[in-house]
């Protein structure tokens, strides 16, 4: 059984091919303004890896911001649900997934892969990979060396996580004042992780905890989010994937259900259960 | 200079499923149009707050009353709330304070600068009134919103202290008795009131009509929601929403009764004949705490587009029917009646250990047969969300279905991303669709 999922974010789009449950090939490239293009580009070059043609797939789901703009998925599923199924698989011990993601971030309380409750950021920046991306550009630094100087700082200081435009002011006036950069990014590291938790605290954090999405990706922000915690959490190997690679799964689940493959997606309206 | 750009209106507000719901507006504008007619004439008009249980007096008088948070809601759904929370906001005020009440000031800082009411305001805006009367009950800013209105209307303001829903875990009926005769002595203060600023005495007898008028139109109104239990659900929550201004403010109007009576005519019609909102009702959702957002009253087409019905709702209902004609005294009559609705329940929420409002929402979800419960949390109204994620933990304990909360604001479209919400709900409702699933198939459904 050959299905495909993709999942186009504010940031990132990102596409999986999954041959008889296991993963053949992924592919991830930068979103950009033109969704369907994008999701054409990055489906073509992840079946060329693999070597195979978009009709060769039996299902593909579609799923994140730009889910409705995937001319070629047969289905549409969102991200939450999406996520939870790729985590599922990957840690079956999980039951809170936080995912940080360029424009928001989500916590999923999951069971058995399943979303059993979940809680979304408001509309602020703050708690975003965004979040990190303007304080990196202000302090011209890389994001590798922000995770660098904040992992190996002593010291830090508090920064608002109320606003990403009031904890940019906090580290403009930091920074007038002397106080070292490696100060002032560990204590952004912190703001960010209470931030995320301070969401996830209404759900109830419950071990284990998976931190999945592109902000995962920051070292500096899983240590602080197991200082907070006081114990660790999981990461995937590559944490960009987990949506599309759970949209994968769930197309598979959806040629399970139909009791058919072999090439022809005609299964779109199988229910998501 | 450039050429002005037309902005490109969305349509924000709800397609209605029910025929009687989509004249509601023509009966709103109608109430709007008398007080208008009324201040031309010379006769008094006085706004009012839901809850002063005024109108039957106002009636009596001959005043016509105009709600301003009536009005406040529907500026917001016909995308006039902005520029009247902006005129309120310009003179100094929090973006904080109550959506409602800043359309009411905006409208009038800019009356008052304007030197009359625009015609193309909402509904033809509020006519200038005689008497402001609002009352203690429900939050503190319905206390300062009328206050702070002197600074620019110069008319008498009466504020009646009505207290009306007993502390948790009292026993309704040791409390009844003290909290009618309460009412009735800030009901006949009221009176004193209106009869010294109107210059002539009130006739009781019309009092009593009129507290019999609006005892028939808000039993009917309870009625209404009471049918709507069936599945599929006949009637959603938009259109409730339309409708619910005769039972919530213009109860003291046979106008309002009828309406009500065609309502039930037409939803019993639908019962009957097992027509639903969509034609097929995949999930049915409460719509919990927290009021409307009324600048995005297609947020419910938008659940049904998914296959979604909000079947019902917790807010600005009668939560139940009585008969108080027993009672001679009409201020005792409406007291009564008032006391009785808005405590209805309490007896089984004390058995619940809860508050009301939540236990009333456990009971909707298993009267409803709802699957999925959506709580509202309102930037400009703490008295309708706080606790709001409380009550959502209390309701998983009494069941498995989801419950989300989304924020935004019952009037302010500028703290919501519409995009934002429906994310939301998309996942709100395959959660909903994935335990409505597993519930089948364990045979509990």
């Amino acid at each position: 059984m050959l299905t495909g999922g993709i999942d186009i974010g504010s940031t990132m789009t990102k596409a999986v091919v999954m041959r008889d449950g296991e993963i053949a090939g992924s592919e991830i490239t930068v979103t950009g303004a033109e969704h369907r293009r994008t999701a054409h580009l990055v489906m073509a070059a992840v079946l060329e890896r693999v070597g195979l043609k978009l009709d060769d797939l039996d299902f593909i789901v579609g799923t994140g911001y730009g889910r409705l703009n995937i001319p070629f998925a047969d289905r549409q599923i969102t991200e939450i649900t999406c996520h939870a199924r790729g985590i599922g698989s990957l840690f079956p011990q999980a039951q809170t997934v936080i995912e940080i993601g360029g424009q928001d971030c989500k916590c999923i309380r999951v069971r058995d892969g399943k979303v059993t409750d979940f809680a979304m950021n408001e509309k602020c920046a703050a708690g975003t990979g965004r979040f990190l991306q303007i304080a990196a550009d202000m302090m011209e630094l890389t994001l590798d060396k922000m995770n660098e100087l904040a992992l190996n700082a002593r010291e830090m200081v508090p920064i608002s996580n109320y606003c990403a435009i009031f904890a940019q002011q906090e580290i403009i006036s930091d920074l007038s004042l002397d106080i070292p950069a490696d100060v002032i990014l560990a204590g952004l590291f912190d703001s960010f992780a209470r931030r995320l938790l301070k969401m996830a605290a209404s759900l109830k954090v419950v071990r284990e905890v998976v931190l999945t999405g592109g902000g995962s990706k920051h070292r500096a922000l899983r240590a602080a989010v197991e200082n907070i915690l006081g114990y660790p959490v999981r990461l995937p190997a590559e944490p960009l994937l987990t949506g599309a690679y759970g949209a994968a799964l769930l197309a598979a689940e959806q040629v399970q259900r139909a009791g058919r493959a072999g090439g022809t997606r005609k299964f779109a309206e199988v229910s998501v259960g | 200079m450039a050429e002005e750009k037309k902005v490109v209106k969305v349509k924000t507000t709800a397609d209605k499923s029910t025929e009687t719901s989509k004249k509601a507006h023509l009966l709103v504008r109608k109430y709007y149009h008398e007080a208008a007619q009324a201040l031309q004439e010379g006769r008094p008009v006085a706004w009012l707050m839901a809850s002063t249980l005024c109108e039957e007096m106002c009636r009596a008088m001959d005043v016509t009353p105009i709600y301003t948070e009536n009005f406040g809601g529907t500026a917001a759904a016909m995308q006039g709330g902005i520029m009247l929370c902006e005129a309120c906001e310009a003179d100094g005020f929090s973006m904080g304070i109550c959506g409602y009440a800043r359309v009411g000031l905006g409208h009038s800082k800019l009356r008052q600068e304007l030197g009359r009411v625009d015609p193309s305001w909402p509904n033809g805006g509020m006519a200038d009134p005689d008497l402001i009367i609002g009352c203690s009950a429900g939050c503190e800013p319905r206390y300062k919103w009328y206050q702070a209105q002197r600074r620019y209307q110069q008319v008498p303001f009466l504020c009646p202290e009505i207290l009306d829903t007993y502390p948790v875990g009292m026993d309704p009926d040791d409390l009844e008795d003290y909290y009618v005769e309460l009412l009735v002595a800030e009901m006949y203060e009221t009176k004193a009131l209106m009869e010294k600023h109107l210059g002539k005495k009130m006739d009781m007898d019309k009092v009593a009509e009129y507290a019999e008028q609006s005892e028939r139109t808000r039993n009917l109104y309870w009625k209404c929601d009471e049918i709507r239990r069936a599945v599929p659900g006949p009637m959603p929550v938009e259109d409730m929403l339309s409708c619910m201004p005769f039972g919530f403010f213009y109860t003291a109007f046979k106008e309002s009764e009828d309406f009500f009576q065609e309502l039930y005519d037409e939803l019993a019609a639908r019962v009957k004949n097992g027509v639903g909102v969509i034609p097929e009702e995949k999930l049915r959702i409460l719509w919990g705490w927290g009021l409307p957002p009324w600048h995005y009253l297609r947020i419910f087409n938008y659940l049904e587009s998914k296959g979604a019905v909000a079947v019902m709702q917790e807010c600005y209902t009668n939560f139940c029917a009585d008969d108080c004609s027993q009672y001679s005294d009409p201020f005792e009559r409406i007291a009564r009646y008032q006391i009785r609705c808005r405590n209805h329940g309490h007896k089984e929420a004390n058995a619940r250990h809860l508050g009301v409002d939540v236990s009333r929402m456990i009971s909707y979800v298993e009267d409803y047969k709802c699957d999925g419960v959506i709580q509202h949390a309102l930037v400009s109204c703490r008295q309708r969300t706080i606790g709001q994620i409380a009550s959502a933990e209390i309701m998983k304990k009494y069941s498995t279905i989801p419950v989300m909360s989304f924020q935004s604001d019952l009037v302010d479209e500028r703290t919501a991303s519409q995009a934002e919400i429906n994310q939301r709900l998309d996942a709100f409702l395959e959660v909903a669709a994935v335990e409505k699933e597993r519930r089948q198939k364990a045979g509990l459904l």
